[in-house]
C-alpha cells in the first residue's frame, strides 16, 4: 500500500494541484481501457455452457460457428440469441466492429431502446448500428498507441542524435585522413558493388564484409597522421532538422499517408514520428549544450571518463526530465494529429473506428448529438490532461532551476 | 550584418534546392502512371480498345508533349551493363520489360535492338488489323512479348505466336522475315554472354544537363508555368491562387483577432497575475488551448447552424457570395459566413498567445528598469504603455514568423468542416482525388514561405533589438 502511494506520489505534478491528480487518474483510465479493452468490450463471453459442456471463448478460440458444428441441434450458435445455460459475458457484449441488427442506426443514447437491459446501447449506435461505447474503448487503444509509440520513436531518434549533436559539435569528431580515406574507399566500393552483375544476396554477403572489415580497421587510433579531418556532427544534425521542418506539418503527413500504399497504424506512427523527432532532437541539444558547460562535467573529462559514459551516465539521465515535458506535449499533439486523419478519413484502414472515426460521423446526421459529444469529450479531456500534466511539470522544474540557482 | 544576411539567403536558396529535390522525389513515388492520367486529358479519344500500336503512339505523344520522355534528373549512375537511353522509352511497362531483359541477360545492345525490332514489328503488322486476322493476331502477340519481363517467357510467347500463323493461309513472306529477325533476336538475348567485359563491371554515370524532368519542374514552379489539373484540366495556379486569396482572408482575420485580443488580455493577466478573475480566465484559455478545433468546429455547426438548437450562422460554404450584387451584399455574406471559421481559428491561438504574451509582462516587470521608473515617480500606466508593453512585444516577433507559414496550412481542418474553398480543402480534394499537379506546387508553395518566415524574422528582430548580434547562428 505505502508502495502504491509512493508511486502516485512520485508522479510529476501528484502534490502541486488537484487538477494535476485529476489529470492523472483520468490517464491511467483511459490507459486501462486501452490495455483490458477487449476483456472489457466483446461480443464474445469469458464463459458459457451448452448441453452440459464448458467453453471459455474469449480465452481460446472457440466461435459461434464452432459450436454451431459441435453442437447440431442448436445451430446456429449465436453468441446473443441462443440460449446457452450458463453465459458469463463482457461488460459491454459488443466488439468495436460488431453490427447490432436488433438496434436501428443513430440510435440515440436515450430513447429508442427496447429489450433487454444487457444490451443496451449506453452511448447510442453509429451509422452501421455499431456501438459507440464499443467504438469509444477501442478508440483508446488507437489514440495512445499512436501517441506514445510515434512519440517513443522520435525519442528514440531524438535523444542520441541530439545529445551527439550538442555534446560533440562540428570539432570533436576528429578522423585521420587515413581513416577517412578508408571510409572514402569502402563507401566507394559498397557502391559500386550494388551496380556489378552479381545476384543479390552475393552483394549483401560482400557489403557486409566490407563493413566488418572497415569497422576492425578503423577500431584501432592510429595517432601519427597530422592532419585531422573533423566531422561537422551539429551542422549535419541542424540542416537535416531544418529540412523538415521545411515541410509545412500536416500537409507532409497528409501526403506521405496518401502516398504509402499499405495501410494501417504503423503507417501513422511512423509518419508521425518522422515530423516530431526534429523537435525532441532540438530540445535534447540545448540541454546537453547547456549542460556540456557545466563543471561537473569539465572535471569528468578532465578525469578521462570516456565521452559515451559520460553522455550516458552524467547528462542524459539529467538532460532527460525537460526533454520528457516536450514528450508529453509531443503525445498530445500525436493524438489531436491522429484523430484529425481519422476525422478526414486518411490513414487508418476504413474498418477501423475510433474517436475521430465516429466524431467525423456526426457530421453526416446533426440529430446524433452523441457521435458529436462523447468522442469530442474524449479527445478533449485526453490532451487536457497531458497539457495539465506537461505544465504542472514545466512549473516544478522551473523551480527546481530557480532553487538551484539561488 | 549585409555578409551574414547573404549567408543567411545562400543557407535558404540551399534547403529550398534540397526540399524541392524531396519533393520532386515524393511527386514521382506516387501510386499511378502519371502519363496515363495526363491521357485522359490529352487525348480524350484515347481508348483502352485501340490496338497497340495506337496505344502506344498515343502515349508516346503525351509523353513528349508533357516532357516526361526525359531523363528524371541531372545524372543517373546505373550498372554498367545498362543503356544511357532507358528513359525514352516510354510506356512504362515496356520499359519494365526491357531493363528486366537487360538485367537477366547483361547484354543491353541486343534487348535494345530486340526492342527496336519489336517495335518496328508492331508499326508494319497493326495498321493492317483490320484488313487480316494474321496481322491482328501477330499485333496482339508482339504487344504480349513486350509485356514479357522473363526472358523465358518471351521465348514461349513467341514460339506460340509463330505456331499461331505458321499455316495461315495468308503468311506472306514479310512475315516469315519477322519471325526469322525474331528469332534471332531471341537467341542472341538468351544465350549465355561469353563473359562480360570490365566495363561491364564498373557502374556507369550519364550526364543529361538540363533537359530532364527536375530541372522542367522546377524551372515552371518558379515561373508559374501553366500546370494542368488532372480533375478538371484547369491550370493548377489558377485554382492555387483562387484559393489562396480565401485562406489569406480567413485566417489573416482569425490572426489579426488573436494577436489582439491575445495580446490585450495577456497584458491585462500579467498585471493582475494571481488575482481570482485571472485565475478564471487562465483556467478558461487552458482549456480552450487543448480544444481540437475539428471539435469546436463541429460543435458550433451543431449549435448555432444545423438547425437542433439556433440557426444563426450558415453551416458552410460561402453562399451565394458570387452572385451577389453590390459590396454591401457581398460583405455581408462573407461576414456570416466566415464568422464561424474565424472563431474556430482565432479561439486556440488566442489561448496561446495570450500565455507568451502574460509570461512576457510578467518577465519584464521584475526587471529592474521597471523599479527605477516607479521610484521615480512614473505613473504605473505610463510605465505599462511606454515601457512594458514595448518590451514585451520582441517575444511576439517570433512567435508571429513562426506563424507565417500556418496563415497558408494552418487551417485545413477548418476549411473542410466549414467547406471554404481555401488551400487547406484544395489540397485535402486534390490529394483524395489523386490531382497530383495542385499537391505538389502547394507543398512547395508553404515550404518556402516556411523557410523565408524564418529569416524574416531573424531580420525583423535584429532591427527591433539591436542588442540580437549574431544573426547566422
Amino acid at each position: 500500500m505505502k508502495r502504491i502511494k509512493h508511486v502516485f506520489t512520485s508522479l510529476p505534478g501528484w502534490n502541486s494541484l488537484m487538477a494535476v491528480r485529476i489529470a492523472w487518474i483520468f490517464l491511467f483510465l483511459i490507459a486501462f481501457l486501452a490495455l483490458f479493452g477487449p476483456l472489457i468490450s466483446n461480443e464474445k463471453p469469458y464463459y458459457c455452457q451448452l448441453d452440459g459442456k464448458h467453453y471459455f471463448p474469449l480465452f481460446t478460440r472457440v466461435s459461434e460457428s464452432g459450436l454451431s458444428a459441435a453442437h447440431p441441434n442448436h445451430s446456429p450458435v449465436t453468441w446473443r440469441n441462443t440460449s446457452f445455460e450458463s453465459i458469463w459475458r463482457a461488460p459491454v457484449p459488443f466488439s468495436h466492429q460488431t453490427i447490432d441488427l436488433k438496434a436501428e442506426p443513430y440510435l440515440s443514447p436515450l430513447h429508442g431502446h427496447s429489450g433487454e437491459k444487457r444490451f443496451r446501447h449506453w452511448l447510442g449506435t453509429d451509422v452501421l448500428g455499431r456501438d459507440v461505447l464499443a467504438g469509444m474503448i477501442r478508440g483508446c487503444r488507437v489514440s495512445l498507441l499512436i501517441g506514445l509509440g510515434s512519440m517513443l520513436i522520435a525519442l528514440l531518434i531524438g535523444i542520441p542524435v541530439g545529445s551527439a549533436a550538442a555534446y560533440w559539435g562540428d570539432k570533436s569528431w576528429r578522423i585521420t585522413t587515413k581513416q577517412f580515406l578508408l571510409v572514402g574507399a569502402t563507401s566507394v566500393l559498397v557502391f559500386l558493388i550494388w551496380f556489378t552483375p552479381f545476384s543479390a544476396s552475393v552483394k549483401i554477403l560482400i557489403t557486409v564484409m566490407l563493413i566488418t572489415g572497415l569497422y576492425f580497421l578503423i577500431r584501432k587510433r592510429s595517432p601519427d597522421s597530422r592532419l585531422r579531418i573533423s566531422i561537422p556532427l551539429d551542422q549535419l544534425t541542424l540542416g537535416v532538422i531544418s529540412i523538415i521542418d521545411g515541410f509545412p506539418g500536416i500537409f507532409l503527413i497528409l501526403i506521405l499517408v496518401a502516398i504509402i500504399p499499405s495501410k494501417g497504424w504503423m503507417v501513422v506512427m511512423l509518419t508521425i514520428a518522422l515530423l516530431r523527432w526534429p523537435s525532441m532532437a532540438r530540445y535534447m541539444r540545448a540541454e546537453v549544450y547547456k549542460m556540456r558547460e557545466t563543471n561537473y562535467i569539465k572535471a569528468a573529462q578532465v578525469s578521462n571518463i570516456s565521452a559515451r559514459r559520460i553522455l550516458r551516465k552524467h547528462i542524459i539521465p539529467y538532460a532527460f526530465r525537460p526533454v520528457m515535458i516536450t514528450f508529453i506535449f509531443g503525445v498530445s499533439s500525436a493524438i489531436l494529429t491522429e484523430s484529425s486523419l481519422s476525422f478526414l478519413g486518411i490513414g487508418l484502414p476504413t474498418e477501423e473506428i475510433n474517436w475521430g472515426r465516429l466524431l467525423a460521423q456526426s457530421r453526416n446526421n446533426f440529430d446524433a448529438w452523441w457521435l458529436v459529444v462523447f468522442p469530442g469529450c474524449a479527445i478533449f479531456f485526453t490532451l487536457l490532461s497531458l497539457y495539465t500534466i506537461g505544465n504542472a511539470w514545466q512549473k516544478e522544474q522551473l523551480h527546481i532551476r530557480a532553487k538551484v540557482d539561488a | 550584418m549585409i555578409k551574414s544576411l547573404l549567408k543567411r539567403f545562400v543557407h535558404a536558396f540551399f534547403l529550398l534546392g534540397v526540399i524541392s529535390v524531396i519533393g520532386f522525389g515524393l511527386s514521382k513515388l506516387v501510386p499511378g502512371d502519371e502519363i496515363l492520367d495526363y491521357l485522359s486529358i490529352d487525348d480524350p479519344r484515347y481508348s483502352a480498345s485501340a490496338n497497340a500500336l495506337e496505344q502506344r503512339e498515343a502515349y508516346a505523344a503525351v509523353a513528349a508533349k508533357r516532357g516526361l520522355n526525359k531523363p528524371l534528373f541531372y545524372f543517373t549512375v546505373s550498372p554498367g551493363y545498362f543503356p544511357d537511353s532507358l528513359f525514352s522509352i516510354v510506356p512504362a511497362s515496356d520499359r519494365a520489360s526491357v531493363s528486366s531483359w537487360i538485367k537477366q541477360s547483361k547484354q543491353k545492345e541486343a534487348a535494345m535492338i530486340f526492342y527496336h525490332d519489336l517495335r518496328n514489328g508492331l508499326a508494319f503488322v497493326c495498321p493492317e488489323t483490320a484488313s487480316s486476322r494474321i496481322a491482328d493476331q501477330c499485333c496482339q502477340g508482339i504487344s504480349e512479348i513486350m509485356g514479357q519481363k522473363d526472358l523465358f517467357s518471351v521465348h514461349h510467347r513467341f514460339i506460340k505466336l509463330q505456331n499461331e500463323i505458321e499455316n495461315d493461309s495468308l503468311l506472306t513472306n514479310q512475315y516469315v522475315n519477322l519471325m526469322a529477325v525474331y528469332k534471332e533476336d531471341i537467341e542472341a538475348l538468351i544465350k549465355p554472354s561469353n563473359g562480360l567485359s570490365i566495363a561491364m563491371w564498373f557502374p556507369s554515370f550519364y550526364w543529361y544537363g538540363t533537359d530532364n524532368q527536375y530541372h522542367q519542374w522546377i524551372t515552371g514552379l518558379i515561373s508559374f508555368e501553366p500546370l494542368t489539373s488532372l480533375i478538371d484540366g484547369r491550370n493548377a495556379w489558377t485554382k492555387i491562387f483562387e484559393a489562396l486569396k480565401w485562406t489569406l482572408l480567413l485566417n489573416g482575420w482569425a490572426f489579426m483577432l488573436a494577436i489582439v485580443l491575445g495580446m490585450a488580455i495577456g497584458l491585462w493577466a500579467g498585471t493582475h497575475d494571481g488575482e481570482r478573475l485571472e485565475k478564471l480566465i487562465n483556467v478558461f484559455l487552458f482549456a480552450l488551448f487543448a480544444l481540437p478545433s475539428f471539435w469546436l468546429a463541429t460543435l458550433l455547426i451543431y449549435f448555432l447552424s444545423s438547425g437542433e438548437w439556433f440557426s444563426t450562422f450558415p453551416s458552410g460554404g460561402l453562399g451565394p457570395y458570387h452572385s451577389a450584387g453590390n459590396i454591401l451584399d457581398r460583405w455581408r455574406i462573407l461576414m456570416t459566413h466566415l464568422t464561424l471559421p474565424v472563431l474556430c481559428l482565432a479561439l486556440g491561438s488566442l489561448a496561446y498567445v495570450s500565455r507568451q504574451m502574460k509570461q512576457s509582462v510578467m518577465h519584464q516587470l521584475i526587471q529592474p528598469y521597471v523599479f527605477s521608473l516607479r521610484t521615480q515617480g512614473v505613473s504605473e500606466k505610463t510605465i505599462l504603455r511606454k515601457h512594458v508593453f514595448k518590451n514585451a512585444l520582441f517575444p511576439m516577433i517570433t512567435l508571429i514568423g513562426g506563424a507565417l507559414p500556418a496563415l497558408l496550412s494552418g487551417s485545413l481542418i477548418v476549411e473542410v468542416i466549414f467547406s471554404i474553398p481555401g488551400m487547406g480543402r484544395l489540397l485535402f480534394s486534390s490529394l483524395m482525388a489523386r490531382d497530383w499537379p495542385v499537391v505538389f506546387p502547394i507543398l512547395m508553395m508553404v515550404a518556402t514561405i516556411t523557410v523565408f518566415a524564418y529569416i524574416l524574422t531573424d531580420i525583423v528582430y535584429k532591427w527591433a533589438d539591436p542588442r540580437v548580434k549574431t544573426l547566422g547562428s
